[in-house]
């Protein structure tokens, strides 16, 4: 016995002598650092504590165990992994007396993009010229005390928080497995990030989901973002970095975006927001100098929102994409928006922006607004080139009148490019205008209730190839109107002979 | 006493039980608990061995590696064991030296049918033999620093490293979130390595980036590969198991392949001075012995590098492929590659490959040299069979002349199956060689620089549907150039007439 006693001291005395083990514990716990997460408590320094003991010893996991870690600007640094455990949120502080976010820097350039682009420090989690850097883990952020926007006044006081992540300048970076609620201004905000991975994301949220900005070399996958009120993924090349910077080599796939009422995604009530147009769409723009290249969008799923879009208004390229397999449903405006525009929010003498090169195919949109067609527009002088639809099957409301069959739409050559600008376009299927070179082919459209406007209007159109088109069609109106179009040719579709037009002023079909 | 016993026994389970909750990451493995320094300068090789001994004898785990460099030779994995990269971790590949040396590569189970570096596991950084349910993750580096990325002469090779990672014979394998730099011969050999997921990896290379052979039910995603001097991402069926093997069921999707130099992928800088025809490519082929059945290719982005290539010349059957949704932009030759070759590095007798049932669709290829058109090619009496290829646009660079269009492409039946030695092509947009059976529908060739050669070039071909195409032409120069072509179909294609054709041996259109 005496023995039996004798070992087990030892082992006890072994296992504790296993502490200095532990102790150098493989991860950097927060709580070991002072986190209390308890919701209360202001753990920001614990946290950036953690960040600094694991970024002195060259790097590592800071480690979040489930619990509330309220607070304020989290400072990230080079090689370091923040780990998000399930159970365990991140909570924005609101900001008041004594709660300050870091102040938002002097911008290197404030005046092309709104402020909220402009400025990273203001941030829940802020990093700046990193590289290796991780937030991964099950767990959980909420940007509870994130503002949104400037405050009534147009104003943006100091100390104040408006984003969950943002990141400028930083690469080799991770972000995976986790979800953000009500993340502020942007859910991510990332300007000149190369080289990442964002993957399993769930959003939900009041503003822009994810913002990825003038960055290169980016997978994105598996994410599901709901954001009614602002865009759920966006890719832009402004100017915020004081010069233009391409965005190139971009993949998405297999993400869903969506438009339900905020906070309802994440309860799994999924409520329909119909107040407006809710927005939480996939999106090229607006903010665009530096230039759109190189970049393939499949498999994605659309649900209670506005339409995909692909926008260049402040003189960059866009060009070379590919998108494929996509589904929409209950879509708010127009399913497929292509837009070339000189908004030009941009230095002076900045040249105009080109769009070309965009193959779109594999889509099936249904519950679409009865108010717009697809968009796809240029301006006079400056056409979108090369554009390629093919395999589409789109199934509008309906409803259109004989009177918005004649509606002019203005020019909107410097307006914001929002669909919602253009109105009740005079097609219900397809509004096309400014054009070189556009191919339709395999495209069927349709409507639920009756609607009075042609399928397809084509103003100042050069090169427009229409293979194996289908559109529903009311006695009376007719499938398409053309308005200045040369080189037109139709061909393989039923209810319409082949048909070639060298250059017309006016006809319908 | 028993009543001590008794507290003491309370206490230790106490203890051990609060050490595991307080350390929920207790159950790991550390490296550094086993000896490693992660210095740079030691090696640590028999730590890490040591780890990994220590979970597998527990009956598996995680061997969990901190923020550090270790340098090491060769690693053995063992079944039931993960290992975990941390952020700031990085496994640096050892120089050997009279005292440093990697395992020796084991006697070739067949070394003559491919070259030295598919035909040896044992001496690589990382190696794993008939295992089964074993992972590599985390968001760590390995460095190749010290591998070598060729053959020494005769005799030199022992002691030497040349491969990141190779596993030969294993199943139920997840690599995931790690970066390579640097890796050697391979980053990832992966011969025979069934049910296997390979995601959010990163590598930055001399040679090549993954190469999976003879390997089945793989799972490729969100992965980024530099490899300026060879091939990204190849498939491979070769003879090093000493009998041929399928390589089948493998998905490739959201994936980017680069040929930037070699460094400046993962510093940020993506320079692209560092070779004229940087590789970097998606591959089937070279080796093909065994069969390359059901593979999928989805959102993928190639940048300045070569183009897809298919290629079976070896005896395999390469079969049932979908490749979808791709973006190019400079790539330095043929853009799209489909070879059936007769090379035969095979066993004596061994039958010819067949090459059918590929299908391609939905690819934008912008600013592809004017060098050469795609090339689809079998040889005479081995056709390829089934090829559709549809909504692909290619923007070549041109500056294509008369006498180019004249060239004699060689027969090239034994050759390395690269598309270089095509040389020029006589075609600027496709040259079609010993096809039986092929589709083409919307697709849409043009140049940058004016071109004086024909579009496309068929040459001994059985079955040719073309449908709605469209080349750009200089005047007086054809579109088609067709040599020895039976069943020749044209339609829907608005430059020239609907074209049927029973037999012909030589025309222009």
């Amino acid at each position: 016995m005496k023995k039996l006693q004798h070992s087990l001291v030892i082992a006890f005395i072994f296992l504790l002598g296993f502490d200095p083990v532990f102790a150098q514990a493989p991860v950097y716990n927060v709580k070991k650092y002072g986190a209390k997460g308890d919701g209360k408590h202001l753990d920001t320094r614990a946290i950036d504590k953690a960040i600094d003991a694991a970024a002195t010893s060259g790097g590592g996991t800071v480690w979040l165990p489930a619990g509330d870690y309220l607070s304020v600007t989290i400072h990230l640094k080079s090689n370091i992994c923040l780990y998000i455990d399930q159970g365990a949120t991140i909570i924005a502080a609101a900001a008041g007396k004594g709660v300050q976010y870091d102040f938002p820097e002097k911008a290197d350039n404030d005046v092309y993009q709104d402020y909220g682009h402009s400025h990273f420090n203001n941030s829940l989690i802020v990093g700046v010229n990193l590289h290796d850097i991780s937030i991964i883990g099950p767990g959980r952020i909420w940007g509870k005390g994130l503002i949104m926007r400037e405050d009534a006044n147009g104003n943006n006081p100091p100390g104040l928080g408006n984003k969950t992540i943002a990141l400028k300048l930083c690469r080799n970076v991770i972000l995976k497995d986790f979800t953000i609620a009500h993340g502020g201004w942007f859910g991510f905000l990332l300007t000149g990030i190369d080289n990442a991975t964002i993957d399993n994301i769930k959003m939900d949220t009041n503003r822009d989901g994810i913002d990825l900005v003038s960055s290169k070399n980016v997978r994105i996958a598996n994410c599901s973002i709901n954001s009614p009120v602002d865009d759920a993924i966006v890719l832009k090349s402004d100017y915020a970095l004081n010069y233009p910077r391409d965005l190139e080599n971009v993949s998405i796939t297999n993400c869903q975006v969506s438009g339900y009422k905020e906070g309802t995604f994440l309860d799994g009530t999924n409520v329909k927001w119909s107040n407006g147009s809710p927005t939480g769409r996939i999106k090229l723009g607006t903010e665009s100098n530096g230039g759109l290249k190189n970049i393939a969008i499949s498999n994605c799923v659309f649900d209670n929102s506005r339409g995909l879009a692909l926008e260049t208004v402040d003189g960059d390229t866009l060009e070379d994409i590919t998108i494929n397999n996509i589904t929409m449903r209950d879509v708010g405006n127009a399913p497929i928006f292509i837009r070339l525009g000189a908004r030009m929010r941009a230095p002076k003498n900045f040249r105009y922006s080109t769009l070309r090169r965009v193959l779109i195919s594999n889509i099936v949109a249904y519950g679409i607004t009865g108010t717009q067609g697809a968009i796809i527009s240029g301006i006079p002088g400056h056409d979108i080139e090369d554009i390629t639809l093919n395999n589409m099957k789109f199934y509008f409301n309906g409803g259109g009148t004989k009177e918005q069959a004649t509606r002019e739409v203005p020019a909107l050559i410097d307006s914001y490019p929002d669909p919602n600008r253009w109105g009740i376009t005079p097609a219900y299927a397809f509004f096309i205008r400014n054009v070189k070179d556009i191919k339709l082919n395999n495209i069927d459209v349709s409507y639920l209730k009756e609607d009075l406007r042609p399928a397809f209007i084509l103003d100042h159109v050069d090169g427009a190839d229409f293979q194996h088109i289908r559109a529903q069609k009311a006695d009376g109106s007719s499938i398409l109107m053309l308005n200045s179009v040369k080189n037109f040719n139709l061909f393989n579709s039923m209810q319409l002979p082949n048909t070639k037009l060298s250059e017309i002023i006016k006809k319908e079909l | 006493m028993r009543h001590l016993y008794r507290n003491l026994t309370g206490a230790f389970l106490l203890l051990l039980s609060t050490i595991n909750s307080a350390w929920a990451q207790a159950p790991v493995y550390n490296v550094k608990k086993y000896g490693a320094k992660g210095n740079g300068t030691t090696l640590d090789t028999k730590a890490i061995d040591k780890a990994i001994d220590a979970a597998n004898a527990a009956g598996g785990g995680t061997v969990y590696f901190p923020a550090g460099d270790y340098l090491s030779v060769t690693i053995h994995l063992k079944s039931n064991v993960a290992l975990y990269i941390d952020q700031g971790a990085t496994i640096v590949a050892a120089t050997n030296d009279d005292n440093i040396k990697y395992d020796m590569p084991e006697k070739g189970d067949n070394e003559a049918y491919q070259d030295y570096g598919h035909s040896h596991f044992h001496n690589s950084l990382i190696v794993g033999e008939n295992l089964h349910d074993i992972a590599i993750t985390g968001p760590g580096n390995i460095w190749g620093k010290g591998l070598i990325k060729d053959e020494r002469k005769p005799g030199q090779n022992e002691g030497y490293g040349n491969k990141t990672l190779a596993l030969k014979l294993c199943r139920n394998v997840t690599l995931k979130d790690f970066t390579i730099y640097h890796g050697g011969w391979f980053c990832f050999l992966l011969t025979a390595v069934d049910n296997t997921t390979i995601d959010n990896i990163k590598m930055d290379t001399g040679r090549d980036g993954i190469d999976l052979i003879s390997s089945k039910n793989v799972h490729i995603s969100n992965t980024t590969i530099n490899a300026p001097g060879d091939d990204a991402l190849c498939l491979k069926c070769d003879y090093s198991l000493n009998y041929p093997r399928a390589l089948e069921n493998v998905t490739i999707t959201n994936c980017m392949v680069s040929g930037y130099n070699e460094g400046t992928f993962l510093d940020g800088t993506f320079k692209k001075d560092g070779r004229k025809h940087p590789q970097g490519r998606i591959k089937l082929g070279t080796e093909s012995n065994g069969g390359y059945k059901n593979i999928t290719i989805s959102n993928c982005i190639f940048d300045h590098c070569k183009g897809l290539a298919l290629e079976t010349v070896d005896g395999a059957a390469l079969e049932d492929i979908a490749i979808n949704n791709i973006t190019m932009r400079d790539i330095n030759n043929s853009p799209i590659f489909i070879r059936l070759g007769a090379r035969m590095r095979a066993p004596k007798d061994f039958p010819y490959s067949t090459l059918r049932r590929v299908m391609i669709s939905n690819i934008v290829a912008y600013d592809v040299t004017g060098e050469q058109g795609g090339i689809i090619s079998g040889i005479p009496g081995h056709d390829i069979e089934d090829l559709t290829l549809s909504n692909i646009h290619i923007y070549y660079r041109g500056g294509g002349t008369k006498e180019q269009a004249a060239r004699e492409v060689k027969p090239l039946i034994k050759d390395y199956p690269e598309p270089d030695s095509f040389g020029i092509t006589p075609a600027y947009g496709f040259f079609i060689r010993n096809v039986k059976d092929l589709k083409m529908s919307d697709i849409e060739v043009s140049y940058i620089a004016a071109d004086l050669r024909p579009a496309f070039h068929l040459d001994n071909i059985d079955g040719a549907d073309f449908q709605h195409i469209h080349a750009q032409k200089a005047d007086g120069i054809p579109i088609f150039q067709l040599n020895q072509v039976k069943n020749f179909n044209l339609f829907n294609s608005s430059q020239l007439p609907n074209t049927k054709l029973a037999s012909i041996d030589k025309q222009q259109l």
